[in-house]
C-alpha cells in the first residue's frame, strides 16, 4: 500500500511521513487511509467471529455443566485476573494516546508510549504463563508465586536451585486429551479446562501478534514513518490492540468471576 | 461544490466526486484529547473494580443472608459492566464515534452475525434431548473414556471418564488419606479461601442439572447410564461433596 518514494534522494533530510504519497490510484491520502481502516474494521470482524466461536462453545457447555464452570472456575485467581485486566486495559491507553502524539508530531513521546503498550503486553503474558498457565499445567511453581506457601507440604521437586517448585498432584489440570488432575470435583471439569486454554490460548496468542505489530511499529517510527498526515498503520495496529483488550474484557468476568 | 460542511463531507451529492473524497480537508482525522482519553481509562479501571466488587458482593449476600441469588443475576450483571466496558473502548479508543459511520456498521453486523450464531447454536441444544431422548440417555457423566492416558504408544487406553480415572490413580498411589488431605487443599486453590468457605465451591448457584447427568460423586449414585436425575435441589444445598467419598 504505502509507497515511499526514496530513489531520487531529493529531500532525505525531511521525515519519512512528510515524503509519504498515497497509492496512485487514490484520489486522496484521505480516501487511501478511509479504506484502510474499512478494510481493518473487515478484518476485524472475521477476528470477533473467530472468537465467536470460542464464546459459544463456553456458553453451551456452561449451560448444560454450569456446576463444573463454577468448579473450574475456582481454581483460577481473580485477582491475577484482575491485574492482566488493568495491564490490558492501560496499555490500550497507551496505544491510543501513542496515535494522538504521532497525529500532534510528537516522535519522542509517541515512540515512549508504543514501548510502554509493548511492555505493559509483555507483562500480561509473564502472569498469565508464570502464575496461572504453568501451575495449573504442569504442578511447577515459580518460587515467587503467593499461592504456592499453601501448597509446600506436598512438595516433590526443586529445579533450577528453586527457582521452580513441583507440588505433587497440582497439575495435570489440562484440557482434553492432556487431562490428569486428581482432584476433581464434577465429572466434566476436563471441558472447563479445554474451553478455559482455547479462549485464553487463543487470546494471548493474539496479544503476541499485537505485540509483534507494535514493534514493528516502533521500528518504523524510529525511521519516522509516522506524522500528522500518515499514520494508517500505528491507527490498525492500534484497532487490532484495543479488540485484544475488548475480548478480553469479556473473558475476564466468565472466566475469573462465576460463582 | 458545498465547502460549507467540509469537515464532515456527508452533506450532499457532487457528481464529479461522487464518493466525497475531496470534500476531506488534509488534517481531517479527528484527534481525541488527552484528558478525553484519561478519563476513559480512569472510567475502565473503576467499572473492573465494580464488577469485581459485584462478583465478591453476589458471593457475600448469599453467604451472610444465607440465599441463593438466581445464576443469571452473575452472568447479567457482569456481561452488563462488559458491554458498557467495551462500547468505551469502541466509542473512543477504537475512535468509532469519530471515524467513518461505515466502520461501525461492519463492526454491528458482525454482532448480529454472532447474535443468531448464539441463538441457533443454543436453539438446538436445548432441544436436542426432546428430539431424541433415546440417545440422550445413553450419556454417561464425564463421558465413556477411549483416549490415552498420557504420551506414546504404550500409555493404556482409558475405559472411563478421565475424571475417574486420575483420580483412582492417584488414590492407589498415595492412599486415601492423603489424597483427602490433598484435595482439602488443591479444591479451594488461591483466593477461594476468603469466598466459598472451608469446603470448597459446592456449585449452588449452578442450575440443576436436567435428568442426563447423574453426580458422578454421589455417594447414592455412582457413574450409570440409569438416567435419572437423582441429584435434586437438596444435594446441591449441602456444605460439601465430602473429600473422599469411595
Amino acid at each position: 500500500m504505502s509507497t515511499l518514494d526514496t530513489r531520487s534522494g531529493i529531500g532525505n533530510d525531511v521525515p519519512l511521513w512528510k515524503r509519504y504519497v498515497a497509492g496512485h490510484h487514490w484520489r486522496s491520502a484521505d480516501e487511501e487511509f478511509d479504506a484502510c481502516t474499512l478494510g481493518f474494521w473487515l478484518f476485524l470482524a472475521t477476528e470477533v467471529l473467530l472468537f465467536a466461536g470460542l464464546f459459544c462453545a463456553y456458553a453451551m457447555l456452561r449451560y448444560k455443566y454450569p456446576e463444573a464452570f463454577v468448579n473450574g472456575s475456582s481454581y483460577l485467581d481473580w485477582r491475577w485476573g484482575c491485574v492482566n485486566t488493568a495491564v490490558l486495559l492501560l496499555s490500550s491507553y497507551t496505544m491510543a494516546a501513542s496515535i494522538r502524539m504521532f497525529q500532534l508530531d510528537r516522535q519522542g513521546t509517541g515512540k515512549l508510549l508504543l514501548a510502554i503498550t509493548f511492555v505493559c503486553g509483555l507483562g500480561f503474558l509473564f502472569v498469565k504463563g508464570t502464575f496461572e498457565y504453568m501451575p495449573k499445567l504442569s504442578g511447577w511453581f515459580f518460587f515467587l508465586d503467593p499461592a504456592l506457601p499453601h501448597y509446600l507440604e506436598f512438595k516433590n521437586a526443586e529445579a533450577l536451585g528453586g527457582m521452580l517448585v513441583h507440588i505433587d498432584g497440582y497439575g495435570g489440570k489440562a484440557p482434553g486429551q492432556f487431562f490428569s488432575y486428581a482432584f476433581s470435583s464434577d465429572p466434566w471439569e476436563p471441558l472447563w479446562w479445554s474451553v478455559y486454554y482455547s479462549a485464553t490460548g487463543i487470546h494471548a496468542l493474539h496479544v503476541v501478534i499485537g505485540m509483534s505489530l507494535i514493534a514493528w511499529c516502533w521500528v518504523r517510527a524510529r525511521k519516522g514513518a509516522y506524522g500528522p498526515t500518515h499514520y494508517t498503520m500505528v491507527e490498525n495496529t492500534g484497532l487490532y490492540w484495543h479488540l485484544v483488550d475488548l475480548i478480553w474484557i469479556f473473558l475476564f468476568p466468565l472466566l475469573y468471576l462465576i460463582h | 461544490m458545498s465547502n460549507a460542511h467540509a469537515a464532515h463531507a456527508s452533506h450532499g451529492f457532487d457528481e464529479l466526486d461522487p464518493h466525497g473524497a475531496g470534500k476531506h480537508t488534509k488534517h481531517s482525522h479527528h484527534i481525541v484529547s488527552g484528558v478525553t482519553l484519561l478519563g476513559v481509562l480512569g472510567i475502565l479501571l473503576a467499572f473492573t473494580a465494580l464488577t469485581v466488587g459485584l462478583a465478591q458482593g453476589e458471593k457475600w449476600v448469599m453467604a451472610y443472608f444465607s440465599i441463593e441469588l438466581p445464576r443469571w443475576v452473575n452472568v447479567a450483571v457482569a456481561m452488563s459492566i462488559a458491554t458498557v466496558k467495551a462500547t468505551l473502548v469502541l466509542m473512543y479508543f477504537m475512535l468509532l464515534r469519530y471515524s467513518n459511520p461505515i466502520n461501525t456498521i461492519v463492526f454491528l453486523v458482525c454482532l448480529l452475525a454472532f447474535a443468531l450464531f448464539l441463538f441457533f447454536t443454543g436453539l438446538d441444544l436445548s432441544n436436542r434431548g426432546n428430539i431424541d431422548p433415546v440417545k440422550a440417555n445413553a450419556i454417561q457423566a464425564g463421558g465413556v473414556g477411549g483416549m490415552k492416558a498420557g504420551w506414546g504408544n504404550t500409555a493404556p487406553v482409558i475405559d472411563k471418564a478421565a475424571v475417574v480415572y486420575w483420580r483412582e490413580r492417584k488414590l492407589n498411589e498415595v492412599g486415601p488419606e492423603k489424597y483427602a488431605k490433598m484435595k482439602a487443599a488443591f479444591s479451594h486453590s488461591h483466593a477461594a479461601h476468603d469466598s466459598h468457605g472451608p469446603t470448597g465451591p459446592t456449585g449452588n448457584a449452578a442450575a440443576v442439572r436436567a435428568g442426563l447427568t447423574p453426580g458422578l460423586f454421589d455417594a447414592a449414585a455412582p457413574a450409570s447410564h440409569d438416567g435419572h436425575d437423582s441429584h435434586g435441589a437438596d444435594s446441591h444445598a449441602a456444605p460439601a461433596k465430602p473429600a473422599a467419598t469411595h
